[in-house]
């Protein structure tokens, strides 16, 4: 290259400098851009997590959940809110996208700061759904006083559980077994045969929260099996709320 | 007045540049001038726009320069510039692959060593990187010239391509395997 060329980049950058051109961005540009990445990141952070706590809570309230300790991955993974888990997957794929924007996020490889990513987000969602947040919200949108979100509460929370899974707390004990209520309100009778396994125990009383995994026909499920699950792991009926023992 | 010959680091003059010296630019863009221009016709080997390449580089260095931490490389962060400039230069054009997802950044590698292999390949890779450098995809291409022409080390390559570490020695061991048998091709045909 010649020194003609050299003095000719330099002249045209300068020259449209001097012209106007080409104008330098204000600092408060930057400051702003910033920001937004910081905003984006955290939004995305607590969206992933909110999904997650969501999913987990809709997962106990239609005993899905449960499932598991049945011996049911079949029908655990054909149960799952599919529609939920795919937005939190695209919120976590977002998520990684903004974490490369940062130094601490492209100096790693792919592998390990999705795994952290994903850990936050697991984690954190973990923890909010041990918390009565949904619990709460949940209870407000099914009396309609939940204004924002009470629509989408009503949809997911209500679902009815798979087809051979019923949830419900027991409100009365019968000859042939007992009566439960279910997060909708519904009152469902629960048949116990010779077959019925009980892997938590028999002793079934009144205001016991339990998962049944039977044959249902209308409001009747034969049991096949019936576990206790804990206050904490469960959502009061409608009737419910205020008869509830103190927390042990 | 010869304006490179001002004893200022880069970072002291673009911090006069922030605060409304525009005329001090010039100097960042003598410092930089040959460098930007070694870096856009090695890289964009085969294009003809090198020089406007370059100029925008500038151009977008003294638009972006309030955004430009001081604490910080100036080097890196033109290096930076350029490199988002030329891979644009590339996506445009569309005549050669640069893919979205790359696998190398996907898993951790351990870190290879630079500096001894680089004093005893230096001269040779260069010979063959001239002949050779079209044959080469982008994303090897690039972390190859980056090290053998304008002599940075693998952490400034990766801050500059926005790769781990680990990831720039895998390119750059890859990339000369390939650049091994397209040169030995090249000069059986040659022969």
């Amino acid at each position: 290259m010649n020194n003609n060329d050299h003095k000719s980049i330099k002249d045209n950058v300068l020259g449209a400098i001097e012209t106007g051109k080409v104008i330098m961005r204000p600092k408060w540009h930057f400051l702003l851009q910033a920001t937004l990445l910081v905003v984006g990141t955290v939004l995305s952070i607590l969206t992933g997590i909110y999904l997650v706590s969501f999913i987990i809570f809709i997962l106990h309230q239609t005993g899905v959940w449960f499932i598991p300790g049945f011996g049911g991955p079949r029908l655990l993974f054909t149960s799952l809110p599919w529609i939920l888990v795919l937005i939190a997957i695209i919120f976590i794929i977002l998520l990684e996208f903004l974490v490369k924007k940062y130094s601490f996020g492209y100096r790693k490889p792919l592998l390990y700061s999705t795994i952290g990513v994903i850990l936050v987000v697991l984690t954190g969602g973990f923890v909010i759904a041990q918390t009565p947040l949904h619990r709460g919200l949940f209870d407000r949108a099914r009396d309609h006083r939940l204004p924002i979100g009470g629509g989408f509460y009503r949809q997911f929370g209500m679902q009815r559980p798979p087809g051979n899974v019923a949830v419900g707390t027991v409100t009365e004990i019968i000859d042939k077994g007992f009566k439960i209520s279910d997060p909708r309100g519904d009152i469902i009778d629960i048949i116990i045969d010779d077959k019925t396994e009980f892997p938590t125990g028999k002793d079934i009383a009144v205001d016991n929260h339990i998962v049944v995994l039977g044959q249902r026909q209308d409001s009747t499920v034969t049991a096949d099996s019936i576990r206790k699950v804990e206050e904490n792991d469960f959502p009061a009926p409608p009737g419910f709320r205020g008869r509830r023992p103190p927390p042990r | 007045m010869n304006l490179s010959h001002s004893s200022l680091t880069d970072e002291e003059i673009a911090n006069q540049v922030k605060h409304g010296d525009t005329q001090q630019f010039g100097i960042l863009v003598e410092r930089y001038e040959a460098k930007m221009m070694r870096y856009s016709k090695k890289f964009l080997f085969g294009y003809h726009d090198g020089e406007d390449a370059v100029q925008d580089v500038f151009l977008k260095a003294y638009s972006n320069i309030q955004g430009f931490d001081i604490s910080r490389k100036f080097s890196s962060w033109l290096y930076r510039i350029a490199h988002n400039e030329f891979i644009n230069k590339i996506k445009k054009k569309g005549h050669e692959p640069l893919t979205f997802f790359d696998s190398d950044t996907l898993f951790p590698h351990p870190v290879a060593k630079e500096n001894v292999e680089k004093d005893i390949d230096l001269k040779q890779i260069q010979e063959i990187l001239n002949k050779c450098l079209d044959k080469l995809d982008p994303k090897y291409r690039e972390p190859l010239v980056l090290y053998y022409f304008e002599d940075l080390d693998y952490q400034s390559i990766s801050e500059i391509i926005h790769i781990p570490v680990s990831t720039v020695g895998v390119r750059l061991t890859r990339a000369k395997t390939i650049l091994k048998k397209v040169y030995n091709k090249f000069i059986n045909y040659e022969q």
